[in-house]
């Protein structure tokens, strides 16, 4: 729909019917310094706008221009001889301008033009770029994103300064017209995921997408997995990384957590410092990461198995230790993990979400009350105090995939109570059943974990030196290509 | 419909490999009272076994310490006695940890095998378990042992035992399953060690004996103490020991036996059989005691004490087996194994007279032991 009054008071009018009861809406009235009474209005959201730009760039020069007696076109001249601004649209059309004035613009009606020109006067406050708190390094640059997708787009773009790297608007939320950007290297991007993305992008209909995770759900291949299909990062240098590799960012206004597609398995135990630091150190930090993902995932269920069904198979000191610690404990063996397993998530999730000045007593109250007194006072046995210790810091160690973790943890735990070690063994058979069958935009999410050739595993249970990753992933990129010396045609 | 079916597959498949999957069931740790080890005798009361079990019980004190208790039990077999022991504990009695049992001379002389058969059939004892034959007259003297450390008796005996093969060279610790492949052979004879208690002061302390001499599956007497070492060399289960030997203008050597491996051949001429024992030994000096030279041996004189040593060892391995024939017509090293192995023809037509052959098999032994260092470094010249 667009405007199609020539009269000043009608357009405006018509905006501040569509804006009513709205107080913030500002409407600034001119009239041209000359004699030829020509008046304008500025519309505009107050608070959205950088006040000295409207001031300096436009209501300055509308007032002290000398506008002649008689034009052909007045948005004309205006747009190209008097506004100072580096962003002038000229249009008629209802939803662009309604669109612009709540996302910071000026619109700027004219008497006698059904059209008006849209400045871009955006100017609000934003967090200032900082190191993200959920992916901290020791060595590799600190800057993280922030909530505005300009500025977030800006640090992607000083990182890979080639026209090659596409960046494509689009709008998310019916309510909330939500910005995003969908980001790839043009050269690199797998056409067939791109177009799966889009087509999933497409579908979404959803009045309003405050977070990257509201996307992140709704592009998933299969709704109600537990697995992620797309992965998310805080920092501009992990996503200029994954562009490199073929990969699709997605970036949201209002939210520093950028998306990127396909997503593998194993890039939640990969860290942006991998890279940065020597490549054997790099692996170690790897394997850890790797080996505490399946301890915290089965040593309660192990622990279980080996204690209630399967004593035999316990050395005899050990056996003797445990039997004497588990002397006169209330709880049968499995209710008692159970427990301690769920004051440990507890205890970690009011850690979270707890004012930070209350850290102290949730600790004392944690090692002092839970961890001692409970075993002196015989309510837990102290080999479980061990085992939760264990369990938590290996499942802390995986933070990206904690809540699949936790839940494949209490499963196991349950299989291991009902059927002993072979119960463990059906559910981590199951567990990685459903790993392996799991894809991500046409990609099984394990694809480099069942590959046996060399440039396949660079990258996955230990990270290779640079000279030897010659090649990117090969499933979701057109060029595989990353050291064009090393051999390997194009 | 395709989807009920599939879930109902799956459960099903479940399930029967649940039933399928044997013996299993829920069990705290600490129900379970957990036997070290068991001594049999002969029953009282017209029972035909007296079992002493050792059982830990954990003191609820402070610092939780293992206490070993003893309890005990009559029935006429070992399972029916074990299950009576039930009338006298709270907890299950539980095998998997036991790993000494320790028989009578009484019952050994009578025959092992109705004893053992319970522990080879039964799931819960570990077939690495070690029969032992108490050298006092009841085998529960022995876990009555008031040992200086409090700790059970069981567990000292299988810590002896280990030590006993690995540095000592001297009694030969035989597993269940080791015992069973003898006596089931009908032509190997089996030893177990011995144990007698000593007393060190105010305490009692265990110490092992000697191997015990079975034929069949009853007891026939001692091993001579000196003839152990080459009971565990022709064996092969030498790992390490102390080999001494007398040097003409050395007197007494000792030497460590670092390496030992034997090769045994049967040859068989018309009704003669004949062993040919090959003994190979490598050694290091730990010890000499003769006044002159002090730790000086000289390249011929190396010589000579190998040559000592081989006799040594050639004559002990002889005497051995010499003792073994005669006295006790007991084939402990297995010289029917091996022409089960190696002479099949002949073994076949003459397994059922072994006892009448094997008296008369010749042995030609052959040792040779070599020193592989005298442990000291070369004095300096005029130093």
């Amino acid at each position: 729909m667009s405007l199609s009054s020539d009269g000043l008071e009608e357009n405006v009018k018509y905006i501040r019917d569509i804006f009513a009861s709205d107080d913030t809406l500002e409407f600034r009235y001119l009239s041209g310094s000359s004699d030829s009474k020509v008046r304008f209005c500025l519309v505009f959201a107050d608070g959205m706008i950088n006040n000295k730009l409207i001031n300096d760039d436009i209501v300055y020069p509308l007032t002290h221009y000398a506008f002649p007696r008689k034009t052909d076109d007045l948005m004309e001249l205006i747009q190209h001889h008097v506004i100072l601004s580096n962003s002038v649209e000229k249009t008629a059309d209802v939803e662009k301008i309604v669109q612009a004035i709540v996302y910071g613009d000026t619109v700027l009606f004219a008497d006698g033009c059904p059209d008006t020109l849209i400045l871009n006067t955006k100017g609000w406050n934003t967090r200032s770029i900082a190191e993200p708190d959920s992916e901290r390094v020791l060595r590799g640059p600190r800057e993280g994103f922030n909530e505005a997708l300009l500025v977030n787009l800006s640090m992607v773009r000083r990182k890979l300064r080639t026209p090659d790297l596409k960046m494509r608007y689009r709008t998310f939320g019916r309510r909330s017209r939500t910005q995003a950007c969908l980001c790839y290297l043009d050269s690199l991007v797998d056409r067939n995921v791109l177009a799966e993305l889009e087509k999933r992008l497409d579908r979404i209909d959803i009045d309003g997408t405050l977070d990257s995770n509201y996307i992140g759900e709704l592009i998933k291949e299969k709704p109600f997995s537990m697995l992620e299909t797309a992965g998310s990062s805080e920092r501009p240098d992990v996503i200029a990384a994954n562009l490199l590799e073929g990969r699709i960012a997605l970036f949201l206004d209002g939210s520093p957590v950028v998306l990127t597609v396909p997503h593998l398995f194993i890039e939640n135990f990969q860290s942006d410092e991998d890279y940065y630091i020597n490549y054997v150190f790099a692996s170690i930090g790897r394997f850890l990461r790797i080996f505490a993902f399946f301890v915290s995932v089965s040593f309660p269920a192990i622990y279980i198995a080996l204690v209630t069904y399967h004593q035999e198979m316990l050395p005899t000191p050990l056996l003797l230790s445990i039997s004497a610690a588990r002397q006169s404990v209330p709880f049968p063996t499995a209710l008692e993990t159970l427990l301690m397993l769920l004051v440990f998530e507890m205890l970690r999730e009011s850690g979270a979400r707890m004012p930070g000045i209350m850290g102290q007593a949730l600790s004392i109250v944690g090692a002092l009350v839970i961890g001692q007194a409970a075993v002196t006072a015989k309510i837990v046995s102290a080999p479980i105090v061990i085992v939760v210790a264990f369990t938590a810091i290996c499942g802390l160690m995986v933070p990206r995939i904690k809540g699949f973790v936790i839940v494949e943890r209490f499963a196991l735990m349950g299989f291991s109570c009902v059927l002993g070690l072979y119960g463990y063994l059906l559910g981590m058979l199951a567990m990685l059943g459903m790993l392996f069958g799991a894809k991500t935009f046409g990609v099984p999410i394990m694809r480099d974990s069942d590959s046996n050739t060399a440039q396949d595993r660079k990258d996955t249970f230990w990270r290779s030196a640079w000279t030897d990753m010659i090649k990117r992933p090969s499933e979701f990129t057109s060029n595989q290509t990353r050291q064009k010396s090393k051999g390997s045609s194009e | 419909m395709k989807r009920c079916k599939r879930v109902f597959l799956i459960l099903e498949t479940a399930m029967i490999v649940v039933l399928c999957a044997g013996c299993w069931n829920y069990r705290e740790i600490e129900k379970n009272s957990i036997v070290a080890g068991i001594a049999i005798d002969k029953g009282t009361n017209e029972y035909k076994y007296h079992l002493t079990y050792e059982v830990l019980s954990f003191n609820n004190g402070k610092e939780n310490r293992v206490e070993p208790i003893l309890l005990e039990s009559d029935g006429d077999s070992v399972f029916d006695a074990i299950r009576r022991a039930v009338t006298m504990t709270d907890k299950k009695l539980y095998f998997s940890n036991c790993n000494v049992i320790i028989v009578s001379k009484e019952l050994a002389t009578e025959g092992i095998t109705q004893i053992t058969d319970f522990f080879i059939r039964d799931a819960e004892p570990r077939i690495t378990l070690t029969f032992t034959v108490s050298d006092e007259d009841t085998a529960a003297k022995i876990l009555n042992a008031k040992m200086k450390s409090k700790e059970p008796v069981s567990f000292k005996i299988r810590g002896m035992l280990e030590q006993s093969q690995d540095v000592f060279g001297h009694v030969l610790p035989v597993p269940l399953f080791e015992m069973y492949n003898i006596l089931s052979s009908n032509s190997q004879a089996l030893t177990l060690p011995s144990i007698r208690v000593v007393e060190v002061g105010e305490d009692q302390e265990p110490q092992l004996v000697t191997n015990v001499v079975f034929r069949q599956d009853k007891m026939v007497g001692n091993m001579p103490e000196d003839e152990n070492l080459y009971y565990m060399i022709l064996r092969g289960q030498m790992k390490s020991g102390i080999l001494q030997t007398v040097v003409p203008g050395k007197e007494n050597i000792s030497l460590e036996i670092l390496k030992s491996s034997v090769k045994m051949k049967p040859v068989i001429s018309g009704s003669d059989v004949t062993m040919k024992i090959q003994i190979k030994m490598i050694a290091g000096i730990g010890e000499e005691s003769s006044e002159q030279d002090k730790y000086k041996v000289e390249n011929g004189q190396m010589k000579e004490i190998e040559e000592a040593a081989s006799k040594t060892v050639k004559e002990g391995a002889e005497k051995l087996i010499h003792d073994m024939q005669k006295n006790y017509n007991a084939d402990v090293v297995g010289f029917g194994t091996i022409i089960n192995q190696d002479e099949y023809e002949y073994w076949k037509k003459n397994s059922q007279n072994w006892d009448r052959i094997f008296p008369n098999v010749k042995c030609e032994i052959e040792a040779d032991v070599k020193i592989e260092s005298s442990a000291v470094a070369a004095p300096k010249e005029g130093g």
